[in-house]
């Protein structure tokens, strides 16, 4: 047996039978990096920060991210914006992608909905300083991934809905309480108990 | 334990099964803390009486009824047994987080409370996540008019603890409810913005963020800060505080409940007073003299440059360089010093800022009753029977000593009595008021003395036990009342009384404020005051005494470590062979054996040319005192000037060499408050450039000159020197503790003529409120919100006053047509000036009063200095002069500037 | 209101007297403020802080007394107080209407003062006669069972009435 085998080479046809079987069937390789695999929705690539349709920060720089982060990559240095009082924002914003290890729990964190991890993966780069991630590094992304960013945010809806409504990014807008800097507190006119402020109590009562 | 040990004041509690002895009246949340078990409340402050405003601490007692009790307002009962955390407890506890909770906006995430809120924490551990209730929420705008404090109302869950504080401990009644039911606000009456002492108490104590700072307005996030514990150096007082940081920025200032002076109180200064660390205005590099500029220099060449021009002087001749010193600095840097001057440069010629008056209160009550500093403590204030102040503003000029006289207020019946020379706040509050003639403190208290011995108001112990002293005293007061009726403009009934109050009271207390210390015979007045003290018991009673307070952080640690040419290290006077013996072993050589100039007598030596070099650190003499002192032309005579400061003070404008110093925060070291007590600096921020701790400063100039003083840290010239001074021995410990008045010292001094010049100090000096050219007097004193130099480099607190304006008696303003705001001129004999005026109704008619801090120097300078002898410790005067007033208009000024 | 207090200066020459009558006794402050209103019909606010002053009370606490209780007023009142019930039996009774009616007749907010002086609306939680609802008083005089058109016929009545005597004068 082992004679025939070795003088017609019937392990070499076998082997090329497979070969010839898988000729004719489809291609799975890709081409990469000529063309990709199509990432999922909620994929946990590169984090990026969002904005709101009309082009204000959403980051309120509550530092919640931060204090989120296991492995402290993310440093949020937060103020009050300049000319808009009571007003919050985070004036510096830090993320080390080196030190990231994409848990994804800042955008849980997050209660505006700033931060959505985009499907970017390739984060290679020749200098590791490009991987410190700063606040216009980051809202660079978030521009120009948006649609990574929604998708993350609808994907990963953590709740019923009510506390992160992001069909189509919705609000979610931080209620900043008022400033009347003129007549903060008490208004003078209100003393007596005026219109305004019986018709206030009425409601509650 | 049998019954029969327990004492009739104590009971016996049970609290979630743990049983415990606690005093009778002991509520149910202190028993709790005591057995380390935790009750929620909001509105609940040891240091005040409960409140029982929120709620929250309900708690089912068992025994020996079956009902729910507030934790905080309820006394305990004998056998009482309490359950904290039962079903019935934990379900109202939850009901009223959920009542809470239909109100309280959910904007955690941008309130500055957030992280460490009471009610966000109480609402994780107790809270349910689904509130059954309908919410409610309101939108009130925040207030945020008021310079340092916001008012968030629709965080405020109206448990009144600031309102609380305000008025209880503050004593202010800055802040109200108003409205009533769903749509009541905390905040100033009149729905005005909150212009108050911006003590910031009320911060403190808001367990929600309804009350936030704005200047640390969404700038920290409380797990990002570092605590540290350290010393207030505003004052004398010395409060402990946490100084917070967030990478090494200072983020804000936050007290410590029941430690130290304050027992978790702050002033405006302390609590608002940290901006001047990171000011742009610091000195970081070493700077020389090249032609008529500073420029920065390498460290080396700073040194060997400071240590040259030393040795030159040095070598020239003995006592050619002096030393000042001032309270900034730490007990440690003040020894080293003090080393550096008498020891390496061999001079006696070491004085400090002593100088400018507390000296006086210092040396009085050490050489009569052997006590440096207070020999009360805050806390024997508090508990006081009768507390007088002299020529003391204390809610201004020791904000924190002032509260524990408002404390003493609020018990019993008003027992405070205020004499000054104008209706300080305080004195709004006392029993006794005296309003005299500015300057005049000596014949006031002359006039006290005097009636407590005329109207047999002499202790009945003390007239036994020291009938000659007694005696000696009141051959001295034979005069009659009406050289005292003159200058003060008081009434010899009224003299009379307040005596009489004081003398009443079984426990009272003399402060003494820098009016007395400093003012014309400043030792004299404090000297008649211990005679006060000593007639009406005060210095044989515990709890009693006579005090006199300092103004500058350190003024103590400066006395202790015999910064003055009369003193030496351990506070022992130069005369005393043995004590400079003492010092000559511990330091290995050969004091300099005639006693040194005082400051002035120093001026006086630069300008002819017997003082060729001085080193200054940690004041501003040039700044401090008026021009007529002349300390700008002494020391700008000098061949070497060596200063190290933190800003470019006016004395470092005329130094050839400045060394950069760490303030406080960037420094370990210890620092004694009035009060004797030394405490711990502990520094958390990284110095800006090549600025060092001054006594880094002075080793490496030590060690240039081939006379080393080698130091790894702080700790070891602790060390060293508390073989010299014992009280660096033990931190936190008050004199008072220490055994107050040593009766060997008393009696030493009662036998040995009762202190020297014991006939001049009864003589009135002839000048006292003598009519000048000049109708005016000015006052020209301190202010809560400025302490001095450090204060005014804070932008917060030059946001909360900048004010340089004179203050004038209201009433006079009307009468002479100036409004606030208005310009007027004051023309004195030296000169003359033009401030803003801002007439106030405290101010007594005839006087006017200007904050020592302006950076305008041209009122201070109208100043003429007044030489104080040297039996009156050499204390010059600069605080009151004589002026015209008159207004300027608009246009007379454009001309006059033009 | 502020153009009203700059134009004609208040006397509060009795206010004070009032206030000092009661320095030092205990718990002054609402028999100062009722006295105070008795006096002026309302509490001048410019009063507040010299009163403060007077019984050395903090203004914050006065302040507090003042804004808590409904008694006070600290604007000037009308000759007629139009008071609408809009407690629970008015309220269902279709008391929302009346007042309504009486903001549209009056043009004035609930809690306000005609320009004129002359008519005061406001809104009070329950007279306590539940049975005669909706219910209004004017002044003293109760007006039970009312309907919005009936309370602005008497809202014209006095208007005409004192257009009437002003005539007479």
């Amino acid at each position: 047996m082992g004679l025939i085998r070795n003088i017609f080479m019937t392990e070499l046809l076998m082997g090329l039978k497979i070969v010839f079987m898988q000729m004719f069937k489809p291609t799975i390789t890709l081409q990469y990096p000529h063309v990709k695999h199509p990432i999922p929705d909620g994929y946990r690539g590169l984090m990026s920060l969002l904005r709101y349709e009309d082009g204000t920060e959403r980051c309120v720089g509550c530092s919640l991210c931060e204090a989120a982060c296991p492995s402290n990559c993310i440093k949020v240095v937060s103020d009050e914006v300049p000319g808009q009082p009571l007003v919050r924002y985070a004036r510096e914003y830090y993320l080390d992608i080196t030190r990231c290890i994409f848990c994804g729990f800042c955008t849980e964190a997050c209660p505006v909905d700033a931060l959505a991890m985009t499907k970017v993966y390739e984060a290679a780069v020749y200098d590791r300083r490009d991987l410190m991630f700063d606040k216009a590094k980051l809202y660079e992304l978030g521009e120009r991934y948006l649609e990574d960013g929604k998708a993350y945010l609808t994907h990963h809806r953590m709740d019923d809905g009510t506390l992160h409504p992001v069909e189509g990014l919705g609000d979610n807008r931080y209620h900043f309480p008022a400033v009347d800097a003129e007549h903060g507190g008490v208004q003078p006119e209100q003393i007596g108990l005026t219109a305004e402020a019986l018709e206030v109590e009425e409601t509650t009562r | 334990m049998s019954t029969a040990t327990t004492k009739v004041d104590t009971i016996t509690v049970t609290i979630n099964g743990q049983t415990i002895q606690v005093p009778k009246g002991t509520r149910i949340i202190q028993a709790a803390e005591m057995l380390g078990i935790e009750i929620p409340t909001f509105c609940y402050q040891p240091r005040m009486r409960p409140n029982a405003a929120c709620r929250i601490c309900t708690v089912e007692v068992t025994k020996p009824m079956n009902k729910m009790f507030m934790a905080c307002a309820t006394e305990m009962m004998d056998g009482m047994e309490v359950l904290t955390d039962s079903e019935r407890t934990l379900k109202d506890r939850q009901t009223n987080l959920d009542l809470l909770l239909t109100q309280h906006p959910l904007d955690c995430p941008v309130c500055d409370k957030g992280g460490e809120c009471k009610l966000q924490d109480y609402s994780v551990k107790y809270g349910s996540f689904e509130n059954p209730f309908e919410t409610k929420r309101k939108d009130f705008p925040e207030d945020i008019r008021s310079v340092a404090l916001d008012f968030n109302s629709n965080r405020c869950i109206l448990c009144g603890g600031c309102i609380q504080v305000c008025g209880d401990i503050q004593q202010v009644d800055a802040i109200g409810f108003s409205k009533r039911g769903f749509i009541t606000v905390v905040g100033a009456p009149m729905g005005e913005a909150l212009d108050c002492e911006f003590c910031g108490q009320c911060m403190d104590v808001c367990p929600v963020g309804a009350i936030t700072s704005r200047f640390a307005k969404y700038k920290f996030r409380p797990w990002q800060e570092e605590k540290t514990q350290t010393t207030c150096t505003y004052c004398g007082c010395g409060c402990q505080y946490d100084l917070r940081t967030v990478d090494g920025e200072a983020s804000r200032v936050t007290p410590i409940e029941g430690v130290g002076p304050g027992q978790g109180s702050l002033c405006v200064r302390g609590h608002f007073g940290y901006h001047f660390m990171e000011d742009d205005r610091r000195i970081t590099r070493p700077l020389v003299r090249r032609g008529d500029k500073l420029v920065e220099t390498t460290w080396e060449e700073a040194v060997s440059e400071a240590a040259r021009g030393l040795a030159g002087a040095k070598a020239a001749g003995a006592g050619r360089v002096a030393g000042i010193a001032g309270g900034r600095l730490t007990n440690e840097e003040q020894y080293l010093f003090g080393r550096l001057v008498r020891d390496v440069l061999g001079s006696s010629n070491l004085d400090s800022s002593l100088r400018y008056g507390a000296i006086n209160g210092v040396t009085v009550t050490r050489e009569a009753l052997g006590v440096t500093g207070m020999m009360n403590s805050f806390d024997e204030v508090r508990a006081a029977d009768a507390v007088l102040l002299i020529g003391c503003d204390i809610t201004q000029e020791a904000p924190i000593l002032g509260l524990a006289v408002k404390e003493a207020i609020h018990k019993g019946e008003k027992p405070v009595l205020v004499a000054d020379s104008m209706k300080t706040e305080i004195m709004k509050r006392g029993a006794g008021r005296l309003v005299y003639t500015p300057g005049t403190e000596i014949a006031v208290i002359k006039g006290l003395v005097k009636a407590v011995v005329d109207e047999g108001l002499i202790d009945e112990q003390v007239a036994k036990k020291y009938p000659k002293a007694v005696q000696a005293l009141r051959s001295e007061l034979s005069g009659t009342y009406k050289e005292i009726e003159t200058p003060t403009g008081l009434k010899k009934d009224d003299i009379v009384a307040l005596a009489k109050r004081f003398a009443a009271a079984s426990k009272g207390i003399i402060l003494a404020g820098p009016r007395v210390t400093g003012g014309l015979k400043g030792k004299s007045a404090m000297t008649m005051l211990v005679d006060l003290a000593f007639l009406t018991g005060g210095l044989t009673t515990p709890g009693a005494g006579v005090n006199a307070i300092t103004m500058e952080n350190n003024e103590l640690g400066l006395a202790l470590n015999g910064m003055a040419p009369e003193l030496v290290p351990g506070g022992g006077s130069w005369d005393d062979a043995e004590a400079r013996g003492k010092v000559a072993t511990a330091w290995n050589c050969s004091l300099p054996n005639h006693q040194g100039d005082t400051m002035m007598e120093m001026f006086d030596a630069m300008r002819e040319g017997r003082i060729s070099a001085a080193i200054v650190a940690g004041t501003d003499p040039v700044g401090r005192l008026p021009q007529d002192a002349g300390a700008a032309e002494a020391l700008g005579a000098l061949d070497c000037l060596v200063v190290s400061d933190l800003f470019l003070s006016e004395t470092a404008k005329r130094a050839h060499v400045v060394f950069p110093a760490r303030s406080y925060a960037e420094k370990d070291g210890t620092v004694t408050n009035m009060e004797g007590r030394v405490q711990t600096i502990t520094s958390c921020m990284k110095a800006p450039g090549k600025a060092a701790s001054d006594w880094k400063i002075v080793s490496d100039i030590a060690r240039e000159m081939g006379h080393p003083l080698e130091y790894a840290n702080p700790g070891e010239i602790r060390a060293e020197a508390a073989a010299l001074v014992p009280q660096f021995a033990d931190t936190d410990v008050t004199n008072a503790a220490r055994g107050g008045v040593s009766t060997e010292a008393l009696e030493a001094w009662l036998a040995g003529g009762f202190g020297t010049g014991m006939g001049e100090r009864y003589d009135l000096p002839a000048k006292l409120n003598e009519a000048s050219g000049h109708e005016m007097r000015l006052y020209v004193g301190e202010l809560l919100f400025h302490s001095g130099s450090m204060s005014t480099y804070n932008w917060g607190l030059m946001k909360i006053n900048d004010a340089a304006s004179l203050q004038l008696n209201s009433r006079e303003a009307r009468k002479l047509k100036i409004k606030e705001g208005d310009r007027v001129r004051l023309t004195g004999d030296r000169g003359s000036c033009v401030v803003t005026a801002k007439p106030d109704p405290n101010i007594m008619p005839g006087t006017l009063f200007f904050p020592r801090h302006s950076v305008l120097d041209d009122v201070r300078n109208l100043v003429q200095v007044v030489e104080g002898s040297e039996e009156e410790g050499s204390v010059p005067q600069f605080r009151f002069t004589r002026v015209t007033m008159e207004k300027v208009s608009g246009v007379a000024e454009a001309e006059a500037s033009a | 209101m502020t153009a009203k207090t700059e134009e004609q200066e208040l006397d509060l020459t009795r206010a004070y007297e009032i206030a000092e009558e009661e320095y030092g006794k205990q718990g002054p402050i609402i028999r100062v403020l009722q006295k105070v209103q008795a006096e002026y019909g309302y509490i001048p606010p410019e009063y507040l802080p010299e009163m403060a002053e007077i019984l050395e009370v903090p203004l914050a606490k006065i302040f507090g007394a003042l804004t808590f209780y409904s008694q006070f007023y600290t604007s000037p009142r009308g000759k007629y107080i139009v008071k609408v019930c809009v407690g629970t039996a008015c309220h269902v009774q279709g008391a929302k209407d009346i007042l309504d009616r009486m903001k549209d007749e009056l043009k004035v907010g609930a809690g306000e003062t005609t320009e004129d002086m002359m008519f005061t609306l406001e809104p009070v939680a329950c007279i306590g006669s539940c049975g005669l609802a909706p219910l209004c008083l004017i002044n003293t005089e109760t007006a039970a069972n009312m309907t919005p058109a009936g309370m602005a016929g008497k809202i014209q009545a006095i208007v005409e009435k004192e257009s009437a005597g002003v005539a007479e004068e």
